[in-house]
């Protein structure tokens, strides 16, 4: 067993450059996490922002809430499912209601169906409209049309414009 | 011990009581688990949504904090799991889009050569800056650097977990953290040099 000295590992790391350069890459590791750690270490607190607490107390109100007050999404299953079923019967009922209005001659069909007739009437008045106006399209020339369109829409921006130089004029020279 | 400088709310029933309590307690640590929230997912609206969830975890745990000596070390830990259970859900999500270009760029291994000469103390890194815009440096030199860097980071140098833990935690091998930190100090560092660099430039 031969005995070494400081100096002879010096010698031997002299000699061997890898684990030289891999112990001064260590060094310097070790410093800069050092360094990060103290400019790390200094931050301060981030500030919450004012709107979190206002936040969560509201959360904790809507929690404390019965769930019936909350939206449907978050009903229980079993809640949601007798909802549907309950609207799928009242669904049901309406209509045999309906249907049974108009099968047994009533007051009420009667004035339902009287409604109806008149809104029937109504919707052919504004049928017949229509097609008068479909007409007139049909008689002028589709230049004209156009002409028409391109005058609404340059009239339309001289009246952005006007608006647009009246605000800066009248308000923000003001 | 509270952190913030908390105001006390003043109430009458029981149930106000309660809620004014509970809000005392919440001004007290609010900075604290919002912090936690915001370094490790660097954004501000992610981090108050996490922090929102973890005072509704704590009112719900309310009757044992308030009897518990170290609150604030629950609700750090729970700042921690929820900001880390958040980031794992929404990862396949904005790493397809941001991190891996910025994974390729920063990965190479001339990136971990930093030279240090003259750096010695963290003054050195931020020089001639006051304190105030030196911390709003560092943040966002730290909002900066890409995800993968940052969380192991932050959770090494602020939540003082070791390397092992954050392995677990993250689900990524010892050696990947341990490069990922490095990789996340040399950025940092030049960040910060280059900031500092530029402000003696143009005091000179």
């Amino acid at each position: 067993m031969t005995n070494t000295t400081p100096f002879d590992k010096d010698r031997q790391e002299a000699r061997d450059p890898d684990r030289l350069e891999t112990h001064d890459k260590d060094q310097e590791d070790a410093h800069l996490e050092r360094l990060i750690d103290g400019v790390l270490r200094e931050q301060p607190l981030l500030r919450a922002p004012a709107s979190l607490e206002t936040r969560v107390l509201a959360a904790i109100e809507r929690e404390a809430s019965p769930w019936w007050r909350s939206g449907f999404v978050q009903w229980p299953l079993g809640a949601r499912a007798a909802m549907f079923a309950v609207l799928l019967l009242v669904s049901k009922l309406t209509l045999d209601a309906v249907m049974w209005l108009f099968s047994h001659p009533t007051p009420v069909s009667q004035t339902v169906e009287s409604t109806i007739s008149r809104a029937r009437s109504t919707a052919s008045v504004f049928s017949s409209v229509l097609q008068v106006g479909q007409s007139v399209l049909n008689v002028i020339p589709g230049h004209w049309i156009t002409l028409a369109l391109v005058f609404a829409a340059g009239m339309y921006f001289m009246l952005f414009v006007l608006g647009a130089t009246a605000y800066r004029t009248l308000y923000l020279n003001k | 011990m509270p952190l913030n400088d908390a105001t006390t709310v003043q109430t009458s029933t029981p149930s106000q009581r309660l809620t004014a309590e509970f809000t005392t307690f919440m001004r007290a640590y609010q900075d604290m688990v919002f912090s936690t929230a915001a370094r490790l997912t660097g954004d501000a609206a992610q981090a108050e949504d996490i922090a929102q969830e973890v005072f509704v975890k704590a009112w719900q745990s309310f009757d044992m904090l308030r009897e518990s000596p170290t609150p604030g070390g629950w609700l750090k830990t729970v700042a921690r799991n929820l900001t880390l259970n958040h980031l794992s859900r929404h990862r396949s999500r904005w790493r397809f889009f941001s991190d891996l270009a910025r994974e390729a760029s920063t990965d190479g291994d001339a990136d971990l050569e930093l030279s240090l000469p003259g750096l010695t103390t963290p003054d050195d890194l931020l020089a001639g800056i006051h304190d105030r815009e030196r911390r709003e440096l560092v943040e966002q030199a730290l909002r900066k650097l890409p995800h993968h860097q940052r969380v192991p980071l932050v959770l090494y140098h602020f939540e003082d977990m070791p390397y092992q833990e954050i392995a677990q935690h993250l689900r990524i091998s010892l050696p990947k953290v341990k490069t990922d930190i490095l990789r996340a100090r040399t950025a940092l560092a030049k960040l910060l040099a280059n900031v500092g660099e530029a402000r003696e430039a143009i005091a000179e």
